[in-house]
């Protein structure tokens, strides 16, 4: 296992790296201080300003105003909050459920291994967004149910992943041993396999924050994520459909928000493979 | 080769079946009365008995099950909620205009992402290379829908060069009327000389095409550079260079052919994305195909639509992978000795 | 006693990054081979020896700066301008794994007939003429072999496809950089047979490079031992062999298993390798020499001794 120490001069030889961590790093930090950050908070979180409606970029309002004339920058401030917590809590949720099933089908192996894997394959047929998308539409609109019909296309990745890196482990010597020498087989696992497992799945997850965030915001954008008045990107995107031609900042910055988010994610994550595992491709 | 080819179908049959347990599952574990769906909130009790009677609900979960298999394989896919019209039908129809856009997403982003991905290689670690890695980095962190407004904004709004929405201009059906043959818009037009069409609805399709492609162009230029790279490393381009072949030899035939098969696993994932990036791409662009159609079926909750979208889905998934099966074991001989 | 075929002075690599020179893992070798004879550079890894093979040909990595001149009979001094004339067609190159030296996704017949292209052979002579060193490198199933793909066929098979592909245009020059270590012994002593009966029939001279002095013992005319990047002995494989001056060979003869059988008991040089060459001052064996002196502080030149030369102070005083 790597160190921090190691990792921080890692990010400081790798420029893009870097900038990903610092991107990332500073959407956190807008996602907490939003409130204290926002030039106006109440329109952030959605309450509308009729009067202030059509402004575009400038000095009072440096995005601009949207349809209900609420400051589009406070908006996207806020909007960084829905984005990172919809896309930590299905990461963290479908990585453990997917690693628990992983680990279990390719540890104990037989007709579990058999039965759990197939059940990825059913799930895995389809086009990634579709089930979600389908799994939303039924459940009905709204942030919590986006997070759920995510959650629910996502984890068969994981599974797949940490079945694979436990089957092999399990034939490599150190854990025969360990069960030769009577060790129980949850410790088995939790010690051995689970400890050599991490590092994938971290490079996984690190990757796939970003994808989230694409696909929470794409569901929003055609209405089945998050719902108004909350103030989340793909959301606001929508809001200024009609308005692209005249008024243009109200969906291009909340826009350009995701864009960055995910950019930086996905340079970050990029990094930490490239450090973790430096053989490895995508 | 062709037991190849024949033991891959016959999996991706059994993947399809699997397919319609999970739509079957589905249709029938939703929460909701079928009856007030199609009726409405006004549906009376004697109305809500008949239909449970007609689609069969009142039986159990197997025979269901099977009935459904029959319907599907009897084309009987059931009627859309919103517009009433057969599930197949609705979809028979709108498929080959989402098709043609995908094609040339497909043409173009494997094309050029292959061009990129060579000449990043050919200049690994200099500015070039670094550039086409942000690039590609850049590319896939897009929101397809966003770029495709940006597009609409930059290349519509500020430039005037291409129309805005719908696949061709609204005028065409009356001047010049595109006489049906397969279905396809364009490729009707093309083979029935309606050049005027071809132009228009080419015209019309770059915006979206360009929106849909730009995704799967990162992956393909990221894989194709990395590859490459591992490969001119390898001994047996060594040797080709002691031997003393010319350099665009050892980089276009004997590099190249070993640097493309893991791409066509890349294309097939980009594929999928491709699948359910119409959705948001036809929304933008308003154009008349599958994805707008499942996009206003996810949000009237249309459910036999949604269900065929997604057997439909599901089909053309399995039919990109068996594919991109095929063509990577024709590119790399070992994997035709599984 | 006929002309040398080759002559190489001071052949020397260093390995730079971003402009500085971090390593030289070749320092400076000089020898010469003649026509039909063999010439074996052993070594231990490391020692620079598979870099002199690759540098001959100016198959370096990017990094890599090559000093020194070759000389090549009927071409003169080679340099960039007229290496691509000379790689493939007047100097072949044997690498050390087959698997890996073929390129997998093309046939083997592909293979040959790229490079028979590339001598300047049409169509129907390329053809003929790979089925004739085909048959000449002992394969017998011609036509599976030229269909099959590289995975398909033995590590011995491909090895012979190798030289076959190697003597296509009947080089004056062969470079076999252990061509035999992949491969079991049983079949590393017949592909050995074939290249000696080879070189036999075309002619061509040869430099066999290994760790294996055994082996190289058996065919080479000349032997040349290198340590550090540098020859520290070199001369008649009989003389060098049966009475070895240099510090480092008797020690190199005495940990072989084989010899020592005679002379009782395996007996391991102590300490290791260089692994930079800069850090190196005056002899380089020095500190693991048993005879090392004062006088080893200054790195000694090859001298004349007992008919060879030897790079030791203390020997050659």
């Amino acid at each position: 296992m790597k160190t921090l120490v190691e990792f921080k001069r890692y990010l400081l030889r790798n420029k893009l790296s870097l900038v990903g961590f610092l991107l990332v790093n500073f959407i956190l930090l807008v996602a907490l201080f939003a409130p204290w950050i926002a030039p106006s908070p109440k329109e952030g979180r959605g309450v509308e300003n009729i009067d202030h409606i059509g402004f575009g970029p400038g000095w009072h309002h440096w995005m601009g105003t949207d349809i209900l004339g609420r400051d589009v920058l406070s908006r996207v401030i806020y909007g960084a909050r829905p984005a990172l917590l919809i896309a930590i809590c299905v990461v963290l949720v479908a990585a453990t459920v997917g690693t628990i099933l992983g680990l279990v089908a390719g540890y104990m192996g037989g007709w579990i291994d058999e039965v759990i894997m197939r059940v990825c394959d059913l799930f895995l047929s389809f086009p990634p967004l579709l089930l979600a998308l389908v799994a939303v539409s039924l459940l009905g609109p709204g942030l919590t149910h986006a997070a759920l019909a995510l959650v629910i296309s996502w984890w068969p990745w994981y599974a797949r992943l940490v079945r694979g890196q436990a089957q092999s482990l399990k034939s490599r010597a150190f854990v025969e041993v360990a069960s030769a020498m009577g060790v129980g087989t949850f410790t088995i696992v939790r010690r051995h396999i689970f400890r050599n497992v991490t590092t994938p799945l971290i490079i996984q997850a690190a990757a796939d924050l970003g994808t989230v965030i694409l696909a929470a915001g794409s569901l929003a954008f055609i209405g089945l994520g998050a719902q108004p008045p909350q103030s989340d990107w793909g959301l606001m995107v929508a809001d200024g459909r009609g308005l692209v031609f005249d008024q243009w900042w109200v969906a291009t910055f909340p826009g350009l928000a995701i864009f960055i988010t995910v950019l930086g994610f996905n340079l970050l994550g990029d990094g930490m493979r490239d450090f973790l595992d430096p053989r490895s491709q995508k | 080769m062709l037991k190849f080819v024949g033991k891959r179908l016959v999996s991706a049959l059994f993947v399809l079946f699997g397919a319609t347990i999970i739509t079957f599952i589905l249709s029938r574990v939703i929460p909701s009365d079928p009856a007030l769906a199609f009726y409405g909130p006004k549906a009376t009790l004697d109305q809500s008995a008949r239909l449970r009677k007609e689609m069969g609900l009142d039986q159990s979960v197997v025979i269901q099950y099977f009935k459904y298999l029959k319907d599907m394989l009897t084309g009987n896919w059931g009627y859309s909620i919103s517009t009433k019209q057969p599930v197949l039908h609705e979809l028979m129809t709108k498929v080959p205009s989402t098709l043609e856009m995908i094609f040339v997403s497909i043409i173009f982003a494997t094309l050029f992402g292959i061009l990129l991905g060579i000449w990043a290689a050919k200049n690994a670690h200099k500015l070039v290379d670094g550039s086409v890695r942000v690039f590609s980095i850049a590319a896939v962190s897009l929101p397809t829908f966003w770029l495709g407004l940006l597009f609409q904004l930059f290349f519509v709004g500020r430039l005037h060069w291409f129309p805005a929405t719908g696949e061709f201009d609204t005028e065409l059906k009356f001047l010049n009327p595109i006489k049906h043959v397969t279905g396809f818009p364009i490729f009707d037009a093309l083979i029935t000389g309606n050049f005027h069409a071809v132009e228009n609805g080419l015209w019309h399709m770059v915006l979206p095409a360009l929106t849909l492609s730009l995704y799967s162009l990162g992956l393909i230029s990221r894989m194709i550079r990395a590859n490459l790279l591992e490969v001119l490393s390898q001994d047996y381009i060594r040797v080709a260079r002691a031997y003393g072949i010319k350099e665009r030899v050892v980089l276009f035939t004997l590099a190249l052919r070993n640097a493309l098969p893991p791409v066509t696993t890349v294309v097939g994932l980009s594929a999928a994305y491709l699948l359910t990036g119409t959705f948001f791409v036809e929304d933008v662009f308003n154009w008349p195909g599958i994805g707008k159609f499942a996009t206003t079926a996810l949000l009237n909750v249309d459910y036999p639509a949604i269900m065929g979208i997604t057997l439909l889905g599901a089909m053309g998934y399995l039919t990109i992978n068996l594919i991109v099966d095929i063509v990577q074991a024709k590119l790399d001989p070992r994997v035709r000795s599984e | 006693m006929s002309a040398p075929i080759i002559r190489v002075s001071n052949l020397a690599v260093d390995f730079a990054s971003k402009g500085i020179v971090v390593n030289t893992p070749l320092r400076g070798v000089s020898f010469e081979v003649e026509s039909g004879k063999t010439l074996g550079i052993v070594g231990e890894t490391g020692c620079g020896k598979t870099l002199t093979g690759l540098s001959i040909l100016n198959l370096l990595p990017p990094n890599a700066i090559r000093r020194g001149e070759i000389w090549l009979d009927g071409h003169g001094e080679l340099n960039s301008q007229n290496m691509a004339d000379v790689r493939g067609v007047q100097i072949s190159f044997i690498f050390q794994n087959p698997h890996s030296a073929f390129n997998p996704v093309f046939t083997i017949e592909k293979q040959l007939k790229i490079v028979a292209h590339r001598q300047g052979l049409d169509h129907h002579q390329g053809e003929r003429i790979i089925r004739d060193r085909l048959k000449e490198v002992g394969l017998d199933d011609i036509d599976r072999v030229l269909t099959s793909f590289p995975h398909q066929l033995s590590g011995g098979m491909l090895q012979r496809c190798m030289i076959a592909m190697a003597l296509l245009g009947i080089p004056k020059l062969l470079i076999a950089d252990e061509p035999t270590t992949a491969l079991d012994s049983t079949i590393a002593r017949q592909i050995l047979t074939l290249i000696y009966n080879l070189q036999k029939q075309y002619g061509f001279a040869l430099i066999l490079i290994s760790h294996d002095v055994g082996l190289v013992s058996d065919i080479a005319d000349n032997i040349a031992v290198l340590y550090a990047g540098r020859v520290v002995e070199t001369g008649t494989t009989n003389l060098v062999l049966s009475d070895p001056k240099h510090p480092y060979t008797r020690g190199l003869l005495q940990a072989i298993p084989s010899a020592s059988v005679v002379r009782g008991g395996l007996t391991a040089i102590p300490g290791q390798v260089p692994a930079n060459t800069l850090t190196i001052v005056g002899c380089s064996f020095a500190s693991r020499c048993s005879q090392v002196q004062a006088s080893c502080a200054n790195d000694p030149a090859l001298k004349e001794i007992a008919g060879r030369n030897v790079a030791c102070g203390v020997v050659t005083r």
